[in-house]
């Protein structure tokens, strides 16, 4: 029997990952598309498949709505027809993207149990993906080890609870009960929350007075939340960390990553057109006094985006908070 | 399958690493980890509760005149290498893709990569004389010298063992056209060049 393809390509930096069938064994490949690398998990070996939910598919529709949202606001706003245009293609590229990203469903992490340890299936990232490959594969590991009812598996799993675990995740992020009972309470996070809450009231403010003052205090907000949330992500890597807050740290980088990219191409559109759209040589310095006097009342299009840039941090940073705090009461509770 | 004969085991969550309940295997539905409330779903096969079973150390010789492993002289032999026909105890014996292999066979089997199922990695020389071909089109001057090095990488590897899955030979014969149309270029350049 030749392989079989049961879950499509996952790309990564140079690389990506397929999975394959064949009578007796799944072959997970690798490939950097001058060379594939193969890993083999025997059917007769396998112990279980896990998927775990993951958030990175809603975050995707919110970045992609966010943007579409954006960039239907920038073709309302101009009168330019060749601006108009280009934001009309960003748009429909946005429309699509986010609609491949809904039709493709909700996203997961998938691993395969085997005596020998856990190893993560990359190419199985969405539950439908799971699905497909489960029904495939599920008849071949029947034939091979027989089966077993869900209530003895459920009775020999509650036996286990006393007895060591059958396996651990290697390389888990977070693996093992002795980092449920690590130091690391979220400090790190906490800080970096409270710094983007701060971020979010500063925009505020700068919706209903921009001035440079303002500007500078905003952009030290950004670069000491960028610096405690790089340490946030760093802890949570080693610690256990409620998925929640992760996935705000990273949800709260990219928006500050996004918020400061559009912030400063307004910056630069809204300085140009201040200036009255001629070829005049100013420096950052300048600029920035420029930008500091243009107050957003006068531009719907910069007002829209301060306002959602305003309302999604303060959102993230919120839920953030309020995950490392009912991480904390949780913790306080399981403490004998 | 008797209960009997299982023994209790339990998957540990993905995220957290705490052993998860009984309730969450085979459920068809994600359902939340007691630890870290991650939504898993876990699928539980009849080999998490089966033991490894004990270990096989091979049989000592009772007759002097048996036939022992050749391996180990003091230990009955069980089987036959199915490459090789040395006779081996139940020590040395592997079961690989259906055949029963001696450890010189497997070593073998690795080193020149006979043996299919012990290749851990390919180099797939058609997509690289491929990109030879197509690649340095972007600055068509130096196809003067990729457009042969393609051709000879294709001629080269044609027959050495590419990727394990299905693939034809397209990209080798694709790289052979671009490349002979590259120097059937540059010929005619030179051709016109010296007229």
């Amino acid at each position: 029997m030749n392989y079989k393809k049961i879950a499509g390509s996952r790309r990564g930096l140079g690389q990506w990952h397929t999975l394959w069938l064949r009578d007796d064994h799944l072959l997970a490949v690798q490939s950097t598309g001058y060379s594939e690398e193969y890993a083999r998990y025997y059917l007769k070996d396998i112990q279980a498949i896990v998927s775990r939910r993951t958030v990175a598919g809603k975050v995707w529709n919110a970045a992609l709505g966010l943007l579409l949202v954006l960039s239907v606001i920038a073709a309302l706003s101009t009168e330019d027809p060749g601006l108009k245009v280009l934001a009309g293609i960003l748009g429909g590229t946005f429309l699509l993207f986010l609609l491949w990203n809904l039709f493709r469903g909700p996203t997961c992490r998938c691993h395969v149990v085997t005596p020998l340890g856990v190893e993560e299936l990359p190419p199985l990232d969405r539950i439908k993906s799971v699905k497909k490959a489960l029904d495939r594969l599920c008849p071949l590991v029947v034939v091979l080890q027989g089966e077993i009812g869900r209530d003895e598996m459920a009775q020999l799993a509650r036996a286990a609870k006393d007895a060591p675990p059958a396996a651990k995740v290697a390389g888990s992020s977070a693996a093992g009960p002795q980092n449920a009972a690590s130091s690391y309470r979220g400090g790190w996070h906490l800080a970096a929350f409270l710094l983007l809450l701060a971020e979010a009231a500063v925009s505020s403010l700068q919706m209903l007075h921009n001035s440079k003052a303002l500007l500078a205090l905003s952009a030290c907000l950004c670069l000491m939340f960028a610096i405690l949330a790089v340490m946030a992500l760093i802890k949570q890597r080693d610690h256990l960390v409620a998925p929640v807050a992760r996935w705000m740290t990273w949800g709260g980088m990219a928006t500050m990553v996004a918020g400061s990219t559009v912030g400063y191409f307004f910056m630069v559109f809204l300085t140009i057109e201040q200036l009255g759209g001629k070829g005049v040589a100013i420096t950052q310095s300048e600029m920035l006094e420029h930008y500091g006097a243009i107050q957003p009342a006068q531009h719907p299009s910069f007002a829209a985006f301060i306002v959602t840039y305003a309302i999604v941090s303060a959102a993230i940073a919120i839920i953030g908070v309020i995950a490392i705090g009912i991480g904390r009461g949780r913790a306080a509770r399981s403490l004998p | 399958m008797t209960l009997a004969a299982l023994r209790p085991a339990a998957v540990c969550c993905t995220g957290c690493g705490n052993p998860l309940p009984g309730e969450l295997y085979n459920s068809g539905r994600p359902l939340p980890c007691d630890n870290c409330g991650a939504k898993l779903e876990v699928e539980a096969f009849p080999a998490l509760f089966r033991g490894t079973g004990p270990l096989k150390g091979g049989e000592a010789l009772t007759v002097e005149n048996e036939a022992s492993c050749f391996y180990h002289p003091h230990k009955k032999a069980a089987v036959l290498c199915s490459a090789c026909g040395r006779f081996l105890c139940t020590l040395c014996e592997t079961d690989l893709a259906g055949r029963c292999l001696c450890p010189t066979c497997i070593d073998q089997g690795r080193l020149t990569e006979g043996i299919e199922q012990l290749v851990t990695q390919r180099p797939l020389y058609d997509s690289l004389a491929l990109s030879t071909a197509v690649l340095p089109m972007l600055f068509f001057p130096i196809t003067v010298v990729t457009a042969p090095i393609a051709i000879f990488l294709a001629l080269r590897y044609w027959n050495r063992p590419g990727s394990i899955l299905p693939r034809t030979r397209f990209r080798f014969v694709l790289a052979i056209i671009i490349a002979l149309a590259q120097v059937a270029g540059w010929l005619a350049v030179l051709y016109f060049q010296v007229l």
